[in-house]
């Protein structure tokens, strides 16, 4: 736009939604990684939640248990969550026990029905605790709906007694384990600790930890959106400023975070690469 | 002796800008110049305008400055850049006659009752106590003055470069300024060392243009019709007396240049000084780009009545008889006559880190620079500077609060910014991309953003006043009447008008013929764009200010001038460095210092609001 008698176009109308979504993806991508920074900055959350008597807490002892990496336990920080910090994988994770409920009238169950509830939409991944020795009870169900939507592990206890029914009528993937005997317990460590690290691998290597950082990448991926949605709906008659113009506010995000400027920059580029000017 | 108000030293763009600015606020000026025949000269391309630079002559002309007025005055070709983008980037640019652009700016000057034009070389300048009082000049007279703008151009320490020819000149045949230089870096001024340079001109006559033209060589390059003005002032509609020419450089001549490039000052080690990237000499367009078969020209005609053509791209300092070489081998060029060879001249500039935003320094009170003296090029640059300098050397003068003008509010404001915050390693030239807000800062609006602090500044007489009233007026009416006038489409469905303009097909012009009564002042080469601009991008309009607003906090953050940046945990001493350099008056501005990181920024702004939580000053004491 600086250089229009110049006559190089340095980007073909028919390119700029390719170029576009590629800057989108990449964006996307940064922005995915701000989730998994915070997991390393802040250290993954992971609730156990279930009916009473489910198993809840004979779990969360045998989860700590096994571990032999346990950085701190500090029981009865409140009156009705319990939590310890474990390594797992490349995360240190918070394991929260739901426990403590216990239905002494309508309004405390309530209160802690809310309370575990809060518990797991914080969570980064939820274990889901039913007792195997009994039936089912709609009380289960409610747990595993509630859980639905995020990670899940789906952990059938009291496997050393015998089982009222079949793991599958609850989900193919629930695993069978005993607080008692130990049996299934590394079963759980292995499927939670996987569980986390999905998605790892096709992520960016970029890891955003800072939450600046994140919000900023957010902010330049909503602006290279805006630019791709009114470009696209113009069917591409949209000059070019105004694609500019959404580029511009994401790159100025963008020199937020690297704390560049990029007009020298891209100026610089431009004359090195190609003849302009009179 | 009595004592002056303001003394100007140089008579370029700058120095008549400023001159102008001052004077209209009712200063008493002194515009010292070399010789009064140089005024307002164009010792370079005979055009005013172009991307950045149209829009940077329409805010110097919102501003009641004389370039705007001059080139309408005197153009003999006028053409809006950009025609094939939207009309938030379009550009006009002309091309002037230079002589009588140049005769016109002296008129004004001499006509203004408060500017005196006295001829003579400054020797230096008069420094007391960390404040200027006034000039010597060389012939042993003394000038006393409240405030001084130095815009000195390429004359301090200029050496002009003709192949192995290198001598002591400001531009061709006129001497450089020596003593003033030294003065300077005596001072302590940080001086560096910048080149530009300037094509060969051709004998007119010597050109058979319609044999170019037949024979494919050369490309006619009309003028708009209509012309658009680039003052808003400007009702008389503006003639085309010109064409310009387009050609392509040959193997030939590449060939020419390559085989005598050691005899060029550029490649043989003689010019140190740094040149722009972006107005490349032909030299370094054949050595650098070895794979171009051919560039880009223009003969560009010097005026209506002069004998002098501008090739456009082949800016030299080859040896003449290798510049005549050159352009005899180009195309349809072959018994075309050299008047004048290219030449490329080094000079001093000063550091513009130096400058506060009202473009005075900080090591003395009352002392401003503007133009190529604080490393730009361009005459428009120049000009908005010099209008700048101008404007607050006036109301220093006159005991008046500086007037600072944001990047958000104008090109003016982007230039400065960068220039006081980046300092220059090359010639520095305005582009678009250097704005953030590039649809709010458009050549169609920018009397809308400064006008009035214009008119509040003393430097918007009542003529612009009153016309810039009666646009305001013009665009509320209109904009009133595309809003409650209703418009039937071809499917015989009814829009708002607003709505139908909102299409990217619909033009302004579609509508006043399908009968929507717009008033019958409305001026078809100024309001039209602007009333389009605002309905159809709206939207974009919107998005931009509300990011003018997200960074109005920092902007207006203030930093004192004194703050003290040593021993403030948590900084290198290159950073420490760095802001004791270019000693940022605002938060906004501290964020565009190269090499600081954001956390050094955040940093910052914590130390800044403890030491305001500290100061034990009644609120509001430096507002």
């Amino acid at each position: 736009m600086d250089f229009p008698d110049e006559g190089y176009h340095f980007i073909e109308p028919t390119e700029v939604s390719a170029a576009l979504q590629a800057l989108r993806a990449r964006l996307a991508r940064l922005v995915d990684g701000r989730a998994r920074g915070q997991l390393v900055r802040e250290g993954a959350r992971i609730v156990i939640a279930g009916t009473p008597n489910a198993g809840k807490s004979s779990l969360f002892n045998a989860l700590l248990g096994a571990d032999r990496a346990i950085v701190s336990a500090t029981p009865g920080t409140t009156r009705d969550l319990v939590s310890a910090r474990l390594v797992l994988g490349d995360y240190v994770a918070e394991l929260v026990d739901t426990a403590g409920l216990r239905e002494s009238d309508d309004a405390v169950e309530q209160e802690g029905v809310r309370r575990a509830g809060q518990a797991m939409g914080h969570a980064h991944l939820v274990i889901v605790a039913i007792d195997g020795s009994r039936p089912v009870l709609p009380g289960d169900r409610a747990v595993l709906a509630r859980a639905a939507g995020g990670r899940v592990v789906i952990a059938v206890t009291k496997a050393d007694l015998p089982a009222a029914w079949p793991l599958e009528d609850v989900a193919r993937d629930a695993l069978a384990v005993s607080a008692r005997t130990g049996a299934g317990v590394g079963d759980v460590i292995t499927r939670v600790t996987g569980a986390l690290h999905e998605g790892d691998a096709s992520a960016d290597h970029v890891l955003v930890t800072n939450q600046r950082h994140g919000a900023l990448l957010a902010a330049a991926l909503s602006h290279v959106e805006h630019a791709l949605a009114h470009f696209e709906a113009s069917g591409g008659a949209l000059p070019e400023e105004f694609v500019a113009a959404d580029v511009q506010l994401a790159l100025g995000a963008l020199d937020e975070v690297t704390g560049r400027r990029t007009p020298d920059g891209l100026l610089h580029e431009i004359f090195a690469r190609f003849c302009i000017g009179k | 002796m009595t004592k002056l108000d303001v003394i100007v030293i140089g008579g370029g763009h700058a120095g008549c800008e400023a001159a102008w600015a001052a004077a209209k606020q009712g200063c008493s000026v002194v515009l010292c110049t070399l010789s009064s025949s140089t005024i307002a000269s164009m010792p370079c391309n005979p055009a005013v305008g172009g991307t950045a630079k149209g829009q940077l002559v329409r805010e110097i002309d919102a501003l009641g400055g004389l370039m705007g007025l001059a080139i309408d005055a005197t153009g003999i070709q006028f053409k809006v850049l950009n025609r094939s983008r939207g009309p938030a980037v379009w550009a006009p640019r002309a091309q002037a006659d230079k002589q009588r652009y140049a005769a016109w700016v002296r008129a004004a000057l001499k006509a203004s009752p408060g500017i005196t034009i006295v001829e003579g070389q400054v020797a230096r300048l008069i420094v007391a106590c960390g404040q200027v009082l006034g000039v010597a000049l060389l012939d042993g007279s003394e000038l006393r003055a409240k405030a001084v703008v130095v815009t000195t151009g390429t004359f301090l320490n200029g050496v002009v470069h003709v192949g192995d020819v290198a001598r002591p000149a400001g531009r061709v045949g006129e001497p450089a300024s020596e003593h003033l230089g030294e003065q300077l870096r005596k001072l302590g001024f940080r001086v560096g060392r910048l080149k530009t340079g300037t094509p060969p001109r051709l004998s007119k006559t010597s050109i058979d243009f319609d044999a170019g033209v037949r024979a494919g060589v050369f490309h006619v390059e009309h003028g708009d019709d209509p012309p658009t003005p680039l003052s808003f002032l400007t009702v008389n509609r503006l003639a085309n007396s010109v064409s310009c020419w387009l050609l392509h450089s040959s193997d030939r001549a590449h060939e020419a240049v390559r085989a005598n490039v050691s005899r060029s000052p550029l490649y043989n080690g003689t010019i140190r000084g740094i040149g722009p990237r972006y107005c490349p000499s032909f030299e370094d367009k054949v050595m650098r780009f070895p794979d171009r078969e051919r560039h880009l020209l223009h003969l560009e005609p010097e005026g209506v009545d002069v004998d002098e053509i501008y090739v456009n791209g082949l800016s030299m300092s080859l040896p003449a008889d290798v510049q005549a070489e050159v352009v005899a081998s180009l195309p349809g060029l072959a018994s075309a006559r050299m008047i004048r060879p290219g030449y490329a001249v080094e000079y001093d500039f000063v550091q513009p880190t130096e400058l506060r935003a009202t473009l005075e320094t900080r090591r003395f009170e009352g002392l401003f620079l503007a133009g190529q003296i604080n490393g730009t090029s361009g005459y428009e640059e120049a000009a908005g500077q010099g209008l700048i300098a101008g404007i607050n050397a006036g109301r220093q003068a006159l005991g008046l609060e500086a007037v600072v003008i944001g990047r958000d509010a104008a090109y003016l404001g982007v230039m400065v910014d960068d220039l006081i915050t980046q300092g220059c390693l090359e010639p520095y030239r305005l582009f678009t991309s250097r704005a953030e807000f590039r649809l709010l800062l458009r050549a169609d609006n920018a009397d809308l953003r400064l006008t009035e602090l214009g008119r509040t500044a003393g430097v918007v007489d009542d003529e612009r006043w009153d016309a810039f009233l009666s646009r305001r007026g013009r665009l509320e009416e209109n904009t009133r009447r595309l809003q409650t006038t209703t418009f039937v489409l071809p499917s015989s469905s009814r829009v708002l008008a607003v709505d139908a303009l909102k299409t990217q097909s619909v033009t302004l012009q579609s509508l006043q013929k399908a009968g929507i009564p717009l008033t019958p002042s409305v001026r078809p080469d100024v309001d039209f764009t602007t009333l389009e601009t605002e309905v159809k991008y709206a939207g974009y309009l919107r998005r931009q200010d509300a990011s003018v607003r997200r960074l109005a906090q920092a902007e207006h953050q203030r930093i004192p001038e004194e703050f003290c940046y040593r021993g403030l945990p948590g900084f290198s001493t290159e950073v420490v460095q760095r802001l004791e350099e270019v000693r940022p008056a605002t938060l906004g501005q501290v964020r565009r210092i190269p090499g600081l990181t954001p956390a050094a920024v955040m940093l910052l702004s914590a130390h800044l609001s403890r030491a305001a939580h500290l100061k034990t000053e009644p609120a509001g004491a430096d507002l």
